[in-house]
């Protein structure tokens, strides 16, 4: 604008208005914008936060309790029509149907869901955190550094990811004991490993990424300037070269949690996942799904609601991820 | 230029190919362009070809009458003793036969043997160390050379032999310490010392008698046409034809089988993936007999209107048990200072309602039972199972002092120290039925005040050896929870289950005294009756065994395993047989089809 | 060229050896084969102890690995331990099956992505575009075994009921493979239309997803704008200039993604009873038999490597522009 200072009482209201009409925003402000302009974006944006909402309410509204009291009288019985959602005895309501112990499968996709849901976040995170160690340690300090930990990286990229996963779920699995939260909420000591052991195969993609940021960006003048000021590596690392590579971090977290809550599920589904008694998991609620289909008439529910809770947390956190793309990598056309 | 050629091309023959998948369900077979695997002349049509949208039956093969049975594991030779697998086992019931085999009342039925070996006739000596065995005459092979009693020296050395390195077992064959042949009818069998189970030896679901004459030329078995190609001759009612790995096994009826020509032409075993790819096989008529069948699976086997379902509570049963353990070196571990009081244990049998368990998980097919040896002639029927009575749980535990705490779990003392009622379970994990059973008895101990925590392990954990760091035998667990069976083959043996010197302990890991339990009378019962050659006596002790156990129930019996096999309508004379390995294929040669 | 290759190849053989250990070092401590025969009343424990030694199960886990990588180089890997005869004869006789299962739905796949792509770009933002986009995202969205059960639940179960209530014109598939004659074609097709179904449903999103971006890219370059003035027709310049240079990320998706397939694979062949190599190695590594399981894992590797390095190659001779690093 203007250099010299408004003078006049026209000059100063229209440099007002100027000033009022071009707001100058913020990269993130801006991001922002753009993941709005995101129609799928936004819906599982609003997608996620209602089922988020869905499962704390329902904790707060639906006891533990009915989710692991078992009721041999009921079992694997159909949901209740919704017509008799209200009209009959709260216990009695199954709007999911019952499992094979006679246990309510709609607060089971409550409890589960945290478990599922958790279980994803702290695998994400465990993930991230060990690949953006990994990635820019290999890429900072370069030399035989660089060397060992790619080699690991990509010696563990050449094996799909399930197949690591069965092994190491079977080589830790059942070594941590159950945790009680409260009298009626325990949790299985296998949440933790599942955690661990998504989180531990799941960091290679990361690091690539990373290293490769981090090796372009260690040039920089500011970095060589921090050098020499005497900065310790480890500050120059984390403080200025990782923070740089935020957009692939993000993009990769929506993938990961995609993924880590994926994996649980068919971790679980082969039964080396999260333990039954005591905890359920979205995963887990599908073991055993086959057997069922074989009976006349076919036991549908036990699986099908699960799975389509799994489908929907992964389509909206697909659709965010979509939105978070574009929003950051502004010259992507799609 | 050509990459459009390319995609085009791709892309009608991608369509091409879905709209002739999409035709073929309701269509007449193909004309095959695939190389014809090779067909045994009468190979059933079982097999359907057309995968028709129909359920008729198969009709029978123009060759005769055939049977199609669903293994889901591929025997892993054609010799039974050459695998650990049951189904390897009831091949080896199908084409071979051992001395006798038990029937479901647990009484012998004689086979090779012309009668079985006794202290009145002579056939077992004074000391008992010494048991000869009367072949029948005029036996013979497949190949119509005579079966005599070198063929069954023969198969002593063959077992004992060290270059026949794929032996499962030699389990009482290297207690033998000769076998004399006098006649070709008659082999006197000399033990190092008395051995009890030695009426387990020589059955077609083991080692049964293999033949002198076609395998005496071998160095070794190993790797040999008779173990993995099933070259025979064989023994029993039907010989192996044609082993197609990873696909079938076509068996013929063997018309010098002892009893005459089986009734059936043919039995085809078709390898298939998974139970339940069998249980589709039967409900679609295209297979008949199915072994082994899961508890889970009874409803569905009951609904489907052409199959009968056997289902038999087996001498296996499921228990739940304590850790004995004291934390010494001779004990392992400790386990929880409450399960020392008898009236603690009491009071959680108590309070566990196996009967609805029982009911409502096994479909009422089974029973609560009250002692380990669950079948006639071993089971004591005088004790009758602990009833379901959380009142009278709630009062022995209140009286232990036990009382319960502000979140209703009890509290106690116990050497010592303060006690919460709060146990870990451990079991299998990955068993659905077992889950569940859990789900029901966390409930259930619930009520009466005490905190059960399912920890389960995978089973190459629980069950692995010292060595491999095995939860069972590490003592590492509070309460646990397996299937297990004594009575094998007819005989009762515990072996070192309750033996103190089963322990498993570093110096000696491959005790099979999970429970880590030291009674010195149940030590003692075991090794007398492993010295006992006298059925009766031993009866005897095997009781006694029960009531203590009963009395201070050691450990929780839950329910007799079932044996489950579903066959189809069409096929007659069949008898399920409880053994360990319920077994549905002893009296093969008695079967028939109707159509 | 051929420099590269040998190179690239070294270090394949080196991420190998690597992977190897690891994997040795991980799959041997994580149960115990043995286990099995613990309640197995004919199997005592002299018996264990015995059949322990023999596998070599007794020796410490370094010692072990040089035995198995000692053969292993040579292709041997060793016998199974639950049914003693050559790992390499068992994968064998299950590989071919996950291949064809495989290798068909890679087809479908590509066809329809193809397809399907091309028409989303060309009809950016229509109806179809947008409805082809939000299944395609539900289709990926969907883990494998709940397409699989999905599908089986419909077009098995379900239509198998209304058929036998009386709607007898409507075909229905099997609820896997029960017994069948696998010499009939007929036979391979009926039962492989609801496994190779789910392979291609889940990734189908994806790949036309891609196919989509990478068309509608070059479409927006100059040379195509230079194609439409010179008059050529749509389709030509689609069918020419487009795919053209939209095939060689393609290749690269795919060449990368085929050893991957294998991993999913694993969980529809457990849903539809396919007896492939997915479901033996399930089937091993819950039994803990080590050498199918470390056979596997080191087959499934090389093809992995292979794939980069073919499509590495593949790359160059297509792109005049990429130099080999």
């Amino acid at each position: 604008m203007a250099t010299l200072a408004p003078t006049s009482p026209a000059e100063r209201t229209a440099k007002e208005i100027a000033d009022a009409r071009i707001k100058v925003l913020t990269p993130g402000q801006l991001a922002w914008r753009r993941f709005l302009r995101h129609r799928a974006a936004v819906l599982g944006l609003g997608g996620m936060i209602a089922l988020i909402l869905f499962i704390i309410i329902g904790t707060v509204l639906v006891p533990v309790r009915r989710a692991n009291k078992p009721n041999p009288a009921n079992m694997l019985d159909n949901p209740t029509p919704i017509s008799q959602w209200f009209t009959g005895e709260s216990a009695d309501v199954h709007p999911f149907g019952t499992d094979a112990t006679g246990r309510d499968i709609f607060a089971r996709i409550i409890y589960g869901g945290q478990i599922s849901l958790v279980i994803g976040l702290l695998a994400l995170s465990l993930g991230i955190t060990v690949g953006v160690v990994v990635g820019g340690v290999a890429g900072y300090f370069g030399g035989w550094i660089d060397g060992t930990l790619m080699a690991i990286t990509e010696a563990l990229l050449c094996i799909p990811q399930l197949f690591l996963l069965i092994v190491l779920a079977k080589l830790f699995g059942s070594k941590i004991p159950a945790i009680t939260l409260s009298q009626d909420y325990k949790i299985s000591g296998s949440v933790i490993i599942v955690i661990l052991v998504i989180g531990l195969t799941s960091w290679m993609y990361l690091a690539r990424i990373v290293r490769a940021n981090v090796l372009s960006l260690r040039e920089r003048d500011y970095v060589a300037a921090a050098e020499v000021l005497g900065v310790s590596k480890i500050k120059i690392l984390f403080r200025h070269l990782v923070p740089n590579t935020f957009a692939p971090i993000i993009v990769s977290a929506t993938l990961g949690l995609v993924g880590a809550i994926t994996n649980e599920a068919y971790v679980s589904y082969f039964g080396l996942g999260v333990q039954d008694p005591p905890t359920a998991s979205w995963g887990n609620m599908i073991n055993n799904a086959l057997s069922y289909m074989q009976r006349s008439p076919p036991v549908w529910w036990v699986w099908f609601f699960p799975g389509i809770f799994i489908t929907m947390t992964v389509l909206f956190i697909n659709f965010i991820g979509d939105g978070l793309r574009d929003a950051l990598d502004p010259r992507r056309r799609v | 230029m050509t990459n459009k050629h390319t995609f085009k091309f791709l892309g009608l023959a991608v369509a091409v190919s879905m709209l002739l998948a999409a035709c073929t369900p309701a269509a007449a077979p193909a004309a095959t362009s695939a190389p014809a695997a090779p067909v045994a002349a009468t190979e059933a049509p079982a097999a359907t070809e057309a995968p028709a949208a129909t359920e008729a039956p198969a009709a029978p093969a123009e060759g005769g009458k055939s049977v199609t049975i669903g293994f889901y594991q591929e025997p892993s030779a054609t010799y039974a003793n050459y695998s650990t697998q049951t189904f390897a086992a009831w091949l080896g019931n199908l084409t071979n036969i051992g001395v006798w085999y038990y029937d479901d009342k647990g009484a012998p039925v004689l086979e090779l043997a012309e009668e079985f070996p006794s202290v009145e006739k002579g056939t077992i000596s004074a000391d008992g160390k010494v048991i000869t065995y009367k072949l029948k005459t005029d036996l013979k092979w497949s190949d119509g050379e005579p079966i005599t009693s070198a063929d069954f020296k023969f198969t002593w050395e063959q077992i004992m032999k060290p270059e026949n390195t794929g032996t499962a077992s030699k389990a009482g064959y290297d207690q033998i310490t000769s076998i004399e042949t006098p006649d070709a009818q008659t082999a006197v069998v000399t033990f190092k010392d008395v051995y009890a189970p030695w009426a387990t030896l020589f059955l077609a679901s083991g080692p049964s008698v293999i033949p002198q004459h076609a395998l005496k030329d071998l160095a070794t078995l190993d790797g040999s046409p008779y173990v993995t190609t099933g070259a025979g001759p064989f023994s029993g009612p039907f010989m192996i034809q044609e082993v197609v790995k990873g696909d079938r096994i076509v068996l013929a009826a063997n018309p010098n089988y002892w009893r005459g020509k089986p009734k059936l032409d043919t039995i085809n075993i078709k390898i298939v993936e998974s139970r339940e790819a069998v249980l589709a096989g039967l409900r679609a008529g295209d297979i008949d007999i199915g072994p082994d069948f899961v508890e889970a699976s009874i409803p569905d086997l009951e609904g489907a209107e052409n199959l009968n379902t056997f289902a038999l509570p087996s001498s296996s049963f499921e228990h739940y048990f304590f850790n004995f353990g004291k934390g010494d070196e001779a004990t392992g571990p400790t386990g929880p200072c409450a399960f020392t009081d008898v009236n603690v244990r009491k009071a959680i049998t108590m309070g566990i309602d196996r009967f609805t368990i029982a009911d409502k998980l096994l479909y009422g097919k089974t029973r609560v039972i009250a002692s380990l040896w669950p079948v006639a002639p071993w089971e004591n029927t005088e004790l009758k199972p602990y009833p379901y009575d959380p009142e009278a749980a709630k009062k022995l535990l209140d009286d232990a002092g036990y009382k319960p705490g502000a979140d209703g779990i009890r509290v106690g003392q116990c050497g010592g120290a303060e006690v919460k009622l709060s146990i870990k379970h451990t079991t299998t994990s990955g068993n659905e039925l077992r889950a569940n059973v859990q789900t029901l008895v966390q409930e259930n101990l619930k009520d009466i005040g005490v905190e059960f925590i399912p920890d389960n392990k995978a089973s190459s954990v629980v069950f692995a050896s010292w060595a491999d760091g095995g939860t069972f035998t590490k003592g590492e667990y509070e309460l646990g929870g397996y299937t297990t069976g004594f009575v094998a083959g007819g005989d009762p043996s515990p072996s070192d289950a309750f033996k103190i010197s089963g322990i498993p302990t570093e110096k000696n890991p491959s005790g099979g005294n999970n429970y880590h339990l030291v009674n010195e009378e149940l030590n003692q019962l075991s090794l007398d009756q492993e010295k006992a050659g006298d059925p009766v006596k031993r009866k005897e002790i095997i009781f006694k065994m029960q009531q203590i156990m009963y009395d201070e129930v050691y450990v929780i019996p839950m329910y007799a395993r079932l044996a489950i096999t579903a066959a189809n309508k069409r096929v007659t004379g069949m008898k399920m047989v409880p053994d360990n390995i319920f077994d549905v294929f002893t009296n093969a040669w008695e079967w028939d089809v109707t159509q | 060229m051929s420099a590269y290759i040998l190179r690239r190849a070294l270090q394949g053989i080196v991420k190998l050896v690597i992977i190897s250990f690891i994997m040795f070092v991980l799959t041997n401590l994580s149960g115990d084969p043995l286990s099995q025969y613990t309640n197995n009343p004919r199997i005592r424990a002299e018996d264990r102890e015995r059949i322990r030694a023999e596998l070599g199960l007794n020796q410490p886990i370094p010692f072990r690995y040089v035995g198995w990588i000692k053969k292993a180089a040579v292709g041997d890997f060793g016998f199974s331990f639950s049914e003693r005869r050559p790992v390499i004869q068992m994968i064998g006789e299950r590989l071919p099956d996950t291949l064809l299962l495989m290798v068909v739905a890679e087809t479908v796949l590509i066809s329809l992505s193809l397809l399907v792509g091309i028409y989303q770009a060309t009809h950016q933002y229509g109806l179809a575009d947008n409805l082809l986009t939000g299944f395609s995202f539900v289709g990926i969205s969907m883990p494998v075994f709940f397409v699989g059960l999905a599908l089986l639940l419909i077009f098995a179960v379900q239509f198998k009921l209304w058929n036998k209530a009386g709607a007898t014109w409507l075909p229905y598939l099997p609820t896997g493979t029960a017994v069948w004659d696998r010499s009939q074609v007929s036979n391979w097709v009926y039962y492989m239309i609801l496994p190779v179904a789910t392979l291609v449903i889940i990734q189908v999103a994806g790949y036309a997803r891609f196919v989509r971006s990478s068309v509608l890219e070059v479409l927006s370059q100059d040379y195509i704008r230079v194609a439409r003035a010179k008059g050529l027709i749509e389709r030509v310049v689609v069918a020419r200039h487009a795919l053209k240079n939209a095939a060689l990320p393609f290749i690269t998706i795919i060449g990368l993604d085929i050893p991957l397939l294998l991993a999913g694979a694993v969980v529809t062949e457990s849903v539809f009873s396919w007896r492939g190599m997915g479901r033996l190695f399930i089937n091993s590594a819950n039994n803990s038999d080590f050498p199918v399981v470390m056979g596997i894992l080191m087959l499934v590797t090389v093809a992995v490597i292979f794939f980069q390095i073919l499509v590495d190659v593949i790359y160059t001779l297509f792109d005049p522009r990429i130099k080999l690093a």
